[in-house]
């Protein structure tokens, strides 16, 4: 990443780049990609964009170990507990998530 | 004791400590949340697309942009604060408070238009979901638009530099990034994955 000087990276080329990785998550969702391609794609996009934001808006370039420990642990938390329900929800999946849902038509209900 | 210089560093490392141990709470609150939407919409094997495909990806894709830079504008107000350009600083605050005004309104528009159309809270589990995160989502950027602000009145007024408080900013920022960082992830979370 470009940066002008260590302590004072180049804020509006990670914006720019935060900008052109929008553009590409929008052109993969309308590609005709296989479904699994295209879910792959923008979420390994919006990691970089957070990681973007987060190592050099949020200076986690900077920091010391303390305050990236404080950032790191809750994501690995979210990891965990997503990864955990995995089988209560998913792989046994509850009726409310599984049902079918229709776009309501223009009438009043 | 060793000297007076001791003061000069701490508080402003403490505030910065404060608001990252905050933030790792609110990863945990919006990370249950975010769970939750999607272990269920991974287990609804495509049954919720046809509602899902009825959210304005303009709109969002427009609100992302609005964020971006509003993050922009807030570390570079932080940046000319450790330049000891107060009044960039204070400008580039004023841009960051206007831009997330910028993206309720177009939120206030988007939910009127779904609600309209007859896409409530109540409508089915997907506008369930939708609503209860974009809402809270919402909800943050109005608390850091009021942050933002106080921070700008002192900033007119004077009094933020007069007492050396110009890292607020930096504090404030930091929120900021975060609420934008969950954004980040709301939108291909809702517009893009149908």
């Amino acid at each position: 990443m470009a940066t002008e000087a260590h302590d004072h990276p180049n804020y509006f080329m990670v914006w720019v780049v935060l900008l052109l990785l929008l553009v590409v998550s929008l052109a993969a969702a309308y590609m005709p990609f296989s479904q699994t391609l295209t879910v792959i794609l923008i979420f390994v996009i919006a990691a970089v964009k957070a990681l973007l934001v987060a190592y050099f808006f949020m200076h986690l370039k900077i920091e010391g170990k303390l305050i990236l420990a404080i950032a790191i642990v809750p994501v690995i938390l979210f990891v965990i507990m997503t990864i955990s329900l995995l089988p209560d929800i998913v792989y046994n999946p509850v009726e409310t998530a599984t049902q079918k849902l229709e776009a309501p038509k223009s009438t009043v209900h | 004791m060793h000297g007076t210089q001791a003061n000069v560093q701490p508080r402003p490392e403490f505030g910065k400590l404060g608001m990252w141990w905050f933030l790792a709470s609110e990863i945990m609150t919006f990370g249950g949340f975010l769970a939750v939407y999607i272990l269920y919409r991974a287990a609804s094997g495509g049954g919720w697309t046809e509602t899902a495909e009825h959210v304005s990806i303009a709109l969002g894709s427009i609100n992302t942009f609005v964020l971006l830079t509003s993050s922009l504008t807030i570390v570079k107000s932080t940046e000319a604060v450790n330049q000891g350009e107060y009044d960039r600083a204070k400008n580039y605050l004023g841009w960051t408070i206007l831009l997330g005004v910028v993206f309720l309104a177009i939120k206030g528009v988007e939910y009127t238009s779904e609600i309209r159309h007859g896409f409530t809270p109540i409508t089915n589990i997907f506008w369930n979901f939708y609503f209860a995160l974009t809402g809270l989502h919402a909800l943050h950027i109005l608390v850091g638009i009021i942050i933002n602000l106080v921070l700008y009145i002192g900033a007119v007024k004077g009094t933020l530099w007069r007492e050396d408080l110009g890292h607020r900013i930096e504090v404030a920022g930091l929120y900021w990034h975060f609420v934008d960082i969950v954004w980040i992830f709301l939108f291909p979370l809702l517009y893009l994955s149908y």
